[in-house]
């Protein structure tokens, strides 16, 4: 023990082992790597002792060279001081893991008090515990330095009548009758910009991710940096992988989610909607639960919910700033989805720590159904999330304290909040799946035909340098110039061959992809072809019998044949369609007028939207050109398809428009086809993932995907190979989607 | 037909087609015109706004059997579309009458959706086919309307009679009790409303002329006195 003035000497009778206070010091010095380690282990204290308000002062540059850290912790009472504080070696950590905030203690050696001599030579300390005075006392470490001094001979002082400075206490909401304030001078080192870079960088692993809540804030002050004053915000925001935020209110909530990208360039997320039955529908899946049971509205009142998802991958942090370790202390000390009332931590929601903090059962869930992100029911880690929930006593009033314990009492609006939360998380995780599995089909290897015509320009710039050369140097040495442009045109020449192979199977390719849009036209229209030859079967039988008849009504025997003949004319023309669409020339790139190709396709087309009330309006330009007259049909056909289909969603009058028109694009000319139609239109967050294969938005009432997914990626690899452009955006005037591309046309 | 005219009494046996196409629905009715007996009756209609309009569509006409067509929403009346498909007033109409014969006809008998509803219809037909073997569809038509008419003519006959009087304002306390008694037995769970509703307005315009009645005479009491003075 120490030798404490003031204090009753100690007095044995027993022989004592003594010990060098400088071994103490080594001791303490060793397991301290630097001086913001050190510094830190000063902060971990005051985290330890439930601080929510920290002040560091650093100041190196003006005559006054001091560190000061203050909180308003629980602070220390005498017997604190005398037998832990001054007991080296002792730590309450080790007895007690978990603070009274339930925070998991994170120092362990007891050697933390012993880091301020890592900071300076002395030590001020004051402290006040919620019922005592202040206690003050004064170590100075310079006095432990001398070789043979005893432990027991180091004096530790003892202010008369202290005061000390409590942080937050000049705001009356937030004043603390407790604390704790650490003042080191005489410094052992000189703090550097980058420095209090490492510091800022560790500091932030203890702030709460989350701007809103008052958890745990640190406030620096220094004079080195001016960069670094002010309050400790996270920087782990940024690292997310995926982050949701959502605002629950009625009976719909409220949401947007950012990739990893977006967060990084602190871009804007389009907000998107969901109602309450479509969220809750997500969370209970289970058929037997019938749509009409979920709930239109929430017991839980409104509420704004933040989630972040962080991949933990080393992956893509050096950009942002950080590196693995930290991002995995930080999420040691931050997963889980935390509630927050009035901005003030809910306990024991969301604490890793409590047997109560998985309250959504996050773990669980994943354990038992541990998908992975390519399956369609991926469950995100509990230690990959961080999230809070923002509440408040006025808002919702439903939610209710317990009095039993702590937490909230487990009614129907508790279980409402839970839900909901689940429902967001299921949000972002299927979010998570879809980026993932679009980014797999994203990689997918260029046209071999690109492939082949960007080896071919690389080639000819090679050939043209290696010629500029020869000419520029003497004839003697030219001989391995020529040597090389002797191989590149032999490389040339075996990549025309290449390429002749290539256009054949993509001619081939052609014809698939005609073929294919003719099956997904039959499948759609089919249900007309039946209804045609239903109805001339009808029309005949009825015609015949009223004719038979005992008195036979010519005029409806007649008006019976014309539709007989009306539907008759149907199905020959979507034979004759079909048959058309495969013609040999067809597959040929060959000078074409393109409107006698649209209004031929159109023709055949017209009658089919016309039997379901759909106004086909065109305004066709006349083009001409040189192009492949079977994709240009595809892509039509493909564009009609899907507008026929939607048309019939909404409850409305039926119009498509289809527009074709010259227009140049980089200086190229080519022509531009737009079909619109009156359907639903395309959702904002599905536009990117429509071209994809298998992808459909065609779904019946039930959810049932109808769609194929095969006419939007035979459109899109047919203007990948012409080197086309394409957009989809929503029509002003029909209401609906609209698709757009152009093409290429060589005169 | 002896047992129909047996059992007719107030009502028509009718056979009511549920089809968007006029054209098809038109060419379905002259069909069957030919091939049913004098004493029965076909109606048909376009898709009505909402499949809870169908059971007073059922009652009102005393229809005894419909034949529906599965995709009602090609066509349109003024630029509006039914919401609805075949199976799904399938799947109301068995709600309200669990014993109502149902008869499917389409172009397209293999739709899943339909499928589903096999146990709920008495069949899908195929359209072509009805046409080609209509001698032996029809016949099974008039059995299960008749057989329907047969087990509940009773109820119906009395429903019939009793909606006349509400109606008409003029159906006592007990009446409306029956009424509610044999609606329920049917299932009808959408009548009740109606007739409530009816009865409150009427009552509501019954407070209001009372009203105006007791104005009228207080108008004429005070010029009485006024022209005395």
């Amino acid at each position: 023990m120490f030798n404490l003035v003031g204090y009753k000497n100690m007095k044995t009778t027993k022989k004592n082992f003594s010990i060098d206070a400088k071994v103490l010091l080594s001791l303490g010095r060793d397991s301290i790597k630097d001086h913001t380690t050190a510094l830190l282990e000063l902060v971990k204290n005051s985290y330890d002792a439930d601080a929510t308000r920290v002040e560091i002062e650093i100041f190196c540059k003006s005559d006054k060279k001091y560190i000061r850290i203050a909180d308003n912790g629980s602070g220390m009472t005498e017997q604190d001081i005398d037998k832990k504080w001054l007991r080296i070696g002792y730590s309450s950590k080790r007895e007690d893991r978990i603070t009274a905030l339930k925070r998991r203690r994170t120092g362990e050696k007891g050697i933390g008090r012993i880091s301020a001599d890592r900071l300076g030579a002395t030590l001020e300390l004051r402290t006040k515990s919620e019922n005592t005075d202040v206690i003050g006392l004064q170590v100075d470490w310079n006095s432990f330095d001398v070789e043979g001094k005893s432990l027991f001979d180091i004096d530790v002082i003892f202010f008369e009548k202290p005061t000390i400075e409590i942080p937050g206490n000049e705001n009356p909401d937030e004043k603390s009758s407790s604390g704790t304030e650490l003042i080191i001078k005489s410094l052992r080192q000189f703090w550097s910009s980058e420095d209090l870079g490492v510091l800022f960088e560790e500091l932030a692993i203890f702030v709460s991710p989350f701007k809103e809540t008052r958890n745990f804030e640190i406030f620096l002050t220094t004079d080195i940096d001016s960069q670094f004053n002010g309050k400790i915000t996270t920087v782990f925001e940024q690292a997310a992988d995926a982050e949701l935020s959502a605002y629950y209110q009625g009976d719909k909530v409220v949401y947007s989610i950012r990739s990893a990208e977006e967060i990084l360039k602190k871009k804007k997320a389009i907000e998107e909607e969901i109602s309450v039955k479509g969220l809750m529908q997500k969370v209970h899946p289970a058929k037997d639960l019938a749509e009409s049971a979920l709930p239109n509205h929430l017991k839980c009142g409104p509420v704004e919910i933040k989630i972040m998802f962080y991949l933990r991958q080393s992956k893509d942090l050096a950009e942002r700033g950080l590196n693995l370790k930290t991002l995995r202390h930080f999420l040691d000390r931050h997963a889980g989805i935390k509630i927050y009332r009035d901005n003030i931590y809910v306990k024991p929601y969301g604490n890793p720590n409590d047997p109560e903090g998985d309250w959504l059962g996050i773990s669980e869930r994943q354990t038992r159904d541990p998908a992975g992100v390519g399956r369609e029911s991926y469950k995100m880690k509990a230690s990959q999330i961080v999230g809070a929930v923002f509440v408040g006593r006025d808002k919702n009033p439903q939610l209710i304290d317990s009095s039993a314990r702590e937490g909230l009492i487990k009614g129907p609006a508790f279980y409402d909040l839970k839900g909901l939360v689940l429902g967001c998380l299921n949000l972002l995780e299927t979010y998570r799946h879809e980026q993932t599995s679009r980014e797999k089909t994203e990689k997918k290897e260029s046209a071999p035909l690109q492939k082949i015509k960007s080896l071919n320009k690389e080639l000819s710039i090679l050939k043209e340098g290696l010629e500029k050369i020869e000419k520029q140097i003497p004839e003697p040495s030219q001989k391995p110039i020529k040597d090389a442009l002797e191989q590149v045109s032999k490389a040339s020449k075996n990549l025309e061959k290449t390429q002749e192979t290539v256009d054949e199977l993509v001619s081939e390719t052609r014809i698939y992809r005609g073929l294919a849009t003719i099956g997904i036209a039959a499948a759609v229209f089919g249900h007309e072809t039946q209804s045609s030859i239903s109805g001339v079967v009808g029309a005949v039988i009825t015609s015949r019998e009223i004719l038979e008849s005992k008195a036979p009504n010519l005029n409806k025997a007649k008006a019976e044949l014309v539709k007989a003949e009306k539907y008759a004319n149907q199905v020959a023309a979507w034979g004759a369609f079909a048959l058309a669409r495969v013609q040999r020339d067809k597959r040929r790139l060959r000078l074409i007028n393109i409107k006698d190709v649209i209004e031929d396709v159109v023709g055949y087309i017209k009658p089919v939207f016309e039997a379901i009330e759909i106004e086909l309006k065109t305004k066709i330009d006349d083009i001409e050109g040189r192009t492949f007259e079977m994709d240009i049909e595809a892509v039509l056909l493909n564009f009609l398809t899907n507008a026929y289909t939607a048309c019939q969603q909404e409850d409305r009058p039926r119009k498509v428009r289809l527009e074709t028109h010259s227009k140049k694009s980089n200086n190229q000319e080519g022509f531009e086809i737009i079909v619109a139609d009156s359907g639903p239109g395309v959702a904002k967050k599905f536009m990117a993932r429509i071209w994809e294969p298998l992808f459909s938005t065609k779904m019946d009432k039930s959810g049932k995907q109808i769609g194929t997914g095969l006419g939007l990626s035979i459109v899109e690899s047919i203007i990948d190979e012409l080197d086309g452009e394409k957009t989809i955006e929503s029509d002003s005037e029909l209401k609906g989607a609209k698709f757009k591309i152009w093409l290429p046309l060589k005169k | 037909m002896a047992t129909s005219k047996k059992i007719k009494g107030n009502f028509n046996l009718t056979i009511g087609i549920i089809d968007d196409r006029d054209d098809q629905r038109e060419t379905l009715k002259t069909n069957l015109e030919l091939s049913i007996p004098k004493n029965w009756e076909v109606i048909d209609t376009q898709p009505l706004q909402s499949v809870r309009d169908y059971p007073c569509w059922i009652t009102e006409n005393d229809v005894a059997l419909i034949l529906l067509d599965e995709r009602l929403n090609e066509q349109g009346r003024k630029g509006r579309y039914a919401s609805y498909k075949g199976h799904e007033l399938v799947d109301f109409i068995r709600k309200s009458f669990p014993t109502f014969p149902i008869f499917v006809i389409t172009a397209y008998p293999k739709d899943p959706d339909l499928i589903e509803r096999f146990k709920d219809v008495e069949e899908i037909i195929d359209r072509t086919e009805f046409y080609k073997k209509k001698d032996g569809y029809v016949p099974r038509f008039l059995r299960a309307a008749q057989k329907f008419v047969e087990a509940h003519h009773a109820e119906l006959e009395k429903l019939s009679e009793l909606a006349e009087k509400i109606a008409k304002g003029n159906a006592s306390k007990n009446e409306l009790s029956d009424m509610k008694a044999i609606q329920g037995k049917f299932g009808l769970i959408f009548v009740p409303e109606i007739v409530e509703e009816r009865e409150s307005w009427i009552s509501k315009f019954n407070e209001k002329i009372s009203g105006l009645e007791k104005l009228e005479t207080e108008i004429e009491k005070y010029l009485k006195t006024k022209k005395s003075k």
